[in-house]
């Protein structure tokens, strides 16, 4: 008769495996050939057996009764005190709202594409770009500190809503679990859990994150260790129209952060455009140099060839948009292992 | 039919499955703020969110509370939820979440000694013990379903560590698969199959001393 330490943490986690079929067919003849031969190891096994199916018959608990309606009051009460989207309305009023909605995003999605084609036409760089040449002197301003132009959108006369910006952030890493294991510190550190979806698949992570678009610039501002870690790095900020991304190769922290603080979408695909194109010139060496030269305690500074800025003749201010709410924003991290 | 390890998970898994199908059609109304979708929606996991919050907090009162807070949540972000997640999960990973910060919060570690629950008479020892060891022919069911077992078993379970005490519950209380218990708690397979193991072990232990 074989005896076999049942009490190594390999036995145990074999015998666990296989009450919950989760051992291949060699695996569960091989356990019950062990519990054949060794009478301690099928004393253990049936124990664990007996203890699952115990917990799997203990009675399911009861809710109290009531908590529809509990639920229902702290949203309402919720809305009330305008702490939540008004979504809980009857039937007929939130379809008539979603209509209303629809109908708007739709109209201030064409208004917007009017708005950024000319912008577009205004200040795009020349194709000649690689030969403006970078000057390291007081008269280049930074990308983030610029003063925007204050364009202003068109707007609906019957919402101000514009829409919710989206990005993507795609992580390249050699060490993939180090990165995944500090992505989810970090969206846990910054109480984003609630709002993050997460898939998996052949090596690719995907972290799908909606939230205030403050918590995510904060997010973001906390992740320099990713950088640290992953060997590439491309963000895409999201247009409002198909083919109107603009994807950041060879993206940096300061730069994300950059892109998030804009307070306007349009200020944000148009930062983004300033970095894609900032970084196709500069290469990674050149753009280490002058950031050494820079004081980046705390600052988010980028260096770019001057633009000339938007006067006012260029602005179709059509009107101003009314105080925001919260603004949601959505950020989708992938990690891919290489 | 006697029950079987894998006859058990076929069961499960049905049952999961037939959730998720009506799932998808729930929650497009409730995103689209209709009062009947969401109170169906609540209704439908209401009594296994409480069981599980329950049986990690141990306290009627605390989960009723907990598990209000995690449908208020979840109602609040369902217009976020997308199809890429099984609502499932991440129902539960709300609920898990909610309460872990609650008992982190109040530091509700379980004090409940090794000592015989009140109430719990000799017998009901010997045939709890009796069926562990398979010295008996009762059934699972009848056993289980016994209030002094309830109580043995609920203390048994406050005794474990925070980490060991929820994979246990959502794996063979609530019935999840270890690819669902991954996703709830948001940890790698290979740590979900080791920390089942573990957990088991050490309730295996705790119960031996109960039953002294």
């Amino acid at each position: 008769m074989t005896q076999h330490n049942i009490d190594k943490p390999e036995i145990e986690e074999l015998l666990s495996h296989y009450i919950d079929g989760e051992l291949s067919e060699r695996e569960q003849t091989e356990v019950r050939r062990m519990a054949a031969n060794d009478e301690r190891f099928a004393e253990r096994l049936i124990r664990m057996q007996k203890q699952k199916e115990l917990l799997e018959n203990l009675p399911v608990e009861s809710a109290p009764d009531g908590i529809t309606d509990v639920v229902r009051g702290a949203l309402e009460r919720k809305f009330l005190l305008n702490q939540t989207p008004a979504a809980a309305d009857g039937v007929a009023g939130a379809r008539n709202l979603f209509a209303r909605h629809a109908m708007t995003a739709a109209i201030i999605f064409v208004l917007f594409g009017g708005l950024l084609y000319l912008v577009m036409q205004v200040f795009r760089p020349p194709a000649d770009m690689p030969n403006v040449a970078i000057k390291l002197s007081p008269a280049i301003e930074t990308i983030a500190l610029r003063k925007r132009s204050p364009i202003k959108p068109m707007l609906s006369r019957y919402d101000s809503k514009v829409p919710e910006f989206s990005a993507s952030l795609e992580v390249t890493s050699s060490d993939a679990i180090t990165m995944n294991a500090f992505i989810k510190k970090v969206i846990f550190n910054k109480g984003l859990d609630d709002d993050t979806f997460k898939n998996s698949n052949d090596g690719v992570t995907n972290y799908y994150i909606t939230a205030d678009i403050k918590k995510i610039r904060a997010l973001v501002a906390d992740m320099s260790d990713v950088w640290a870690n992953s060997q590439g790095k491309t963000f895409t900020a999201h247009g409002i129209f198909p083919g109107t991304d603009v994807v950041v190769k060879n993206v940096t922290a300061a730069q994300v952060v950059a892109v998030f603080r804009q307070d306007e979408f349009l200020d944000r695909i148009e930062v983004a455009r300033d970095f894609s194109d900032f970084n196709a010139v500069v290469g990674n060496s050149e753009r280490a140099e002058l950031y050494a030269a820079n004081d980046e305690t705390g600052r988010m500074k980028e260096l770019l060839p001057v633009k000339p800025e938007l006067t006012s003749s260029y602005l179709p201010m059509m009107g101003y948009p009314e105080e925001k709410d919260v603004e949601k924003a959505s950020l989708t991290i992938t990690v891919k292992g290489i | 039919m006697e029950k079987t390890v894998s006859n058990i998970s076929v069961e499960a898994a049905e049952r999961h499955e037939n959730i998720s199908i009506d799932d998808g059609a729930l929650i497009r109304q409730c995103q689209l703020g209709d009062l009947k979708a969401t109170e169906g929606l609540i209704i439908r996991y209401q009594d296994r969110v409480f069981n599980v919050i329950m049986k990690i907090v141990g306290n009627r009162d605390d989960a009723a509370e907990l598990t209000q807070e995690t449908f208020v949540k979840v109602i609040e972000k369902i217009g976020t939820f997308r199809a890429q997640s099984s609502f499932y999960t991440w129902l539960f990973r709300v609920a898990v979440n909610t309460t872990l910060n609650f008992c982190r919060k109040k530091f509700r570690v379980s004090t409940q000694s090794l000592d015989m629950p009140v109430g719990s008479d000799g017998e009901n020892r010997r045939n709890l013990s009796d069926y562990l060891v398979d010295r008996t022919e009762i059934d699972p069911a009848e056993i289980a379903q016994k209030k002094e077992t309830v109580q043995m078993v609920t203390a048994a379970l406050g005794k474990l560590t925070e980490d060991h005490r929820v994979v246990i519950i959502l794996r063979d209380i609530e019935g999840m698969s270890y690819t669902e218990v991954a996703a709830t708690l948001d940890i790698e397979l290979g740590t979900v199959r080791s920390r089942i193991s573990r957990a088991r072990s050490e309730l295996r232990i705790i119960l031996e001393a109960i039953l002294k």
